[in-house]
């Protein structure tokens, strides 16, 4: 555990010596949000407790959230820590405190090879992004409305997204109502 | 920082959002392999938006991604928890 944490501390600060060396303070920012993204990922994939896992998706949910203010995305950023970080951990901390913790449910070789296999799979798909971003333009576009404006008046337009809005709030609706459903029914079935 | 950079962090959080699917045996494992997914693709949405003229397509595909991803992790849940209740009885 130590040495997982001096492994760490090690990392962050190269990533964000590294971030600053190269592009200032921004680069350091992200160094620090993304080695945030993929350590909490690590974490989450190789611990066999559930809850520490939990804590480890915490932390990648928290580096992409700051990957989205890098961005210029701040209304995404707020969504994903409230939506995310708030909700959904909350959640799944709770359903962990649940579940019973199995030890043999890990299996290193299991998780390293099918990292062996998946990692080419993924620089070949970067590979053919960074083709299509030559097609994008270098520098990001300036833009003087703010992100939550743009996404309002996109969301709300009836030419472009009001339609898909509305198919995601009958989507809500139908999922919260199947989980009602399921946590009535299973009510219904507990004796006494 | 480039494109590029956020792409490479993207594709690592997808293979480690993978591997967690194909990896692990736990639910829960699987379901935080998910949402990592999700979240990966949410990343390259934001990231292709930021370096177009038009950022808003992206943002709300991303937006889009994040609710569903949500609504996936409560069914998922109430299933989780209908099924430790069957468990136990």
């Amino acid at each position: 555990m130590k040495l997982s944490a001096l492994m760490f501390a090690a990392c962050l600060f190269a990533a964000v010596f590294a971030g600053a060396h190269f592009a200032g303070p921004i680069g350091a920012a992200f160094g620090l949000f993304a080695l945030l993204t993929v350590a909490g990922g690590l974490v989450a994939l190789f611990q066999s407790s559930a809850t520490r896992g939990a804590a480890g998706w915490c932390a990648s949910l928290l580096g992409t959230a700051g990957l989205f203010l890098l961005l210029g995305s701040d209304f995404l950023a707020m969504a994903q820590v409230l939506l995310g970080v708030g909700g959904l951990l909350a959640l799944v901390v709770f359903a962990a405190l649940l579940a019973e913790h199995d030890p043999r449910e890990r299996n290193f070789a299991r998780i390293l090879a099918v990292l062996l296999i998946a990692a080419p799979i993924a620089a070949f798909i970067v590979w053919q992004c960074a083709k299509l971003a030559e097609f994008t333009r270098s520098q990001p576009g300036a833009n003087s409305k703010s992100e939550a404006e743009q996404l309002g008046i996109a969301l709300l337009d009836p030419a472009r997204y009001a339609a898909a809005l509305q198919v995601v709030g009958v989507l809500i609706c139908v999922v919260l109502v199947a989980a009602g459903h399921f946590t009535k029914r299973a009510n219904a079935e507990e004796p006494g | 920082m480039g494109l590029a950079a956020y792409l490479c962090v993207s594709a690592a959080l997808f293979v480690i959002g993978l591997c967690c699917i194909l990896a692990r045996k736990g639910s829960l494992h699987v379901l935080i392999g998910l949402v990592m997914i999700l979240n990966a693709a949410s990343l390259n949405f934001v990231a292709f938006a930021r370096f177009q003229s038009e950022p808003q397509d992206g943002r709300v595909f991303a937006l889009f991604v994040l609710v569903v991803g949500a609504l996936e992790v409560v069914l998922a849940l109430a299933i989780f928890a209908q099924t430790k209740r069957a468990e136990r009885s």
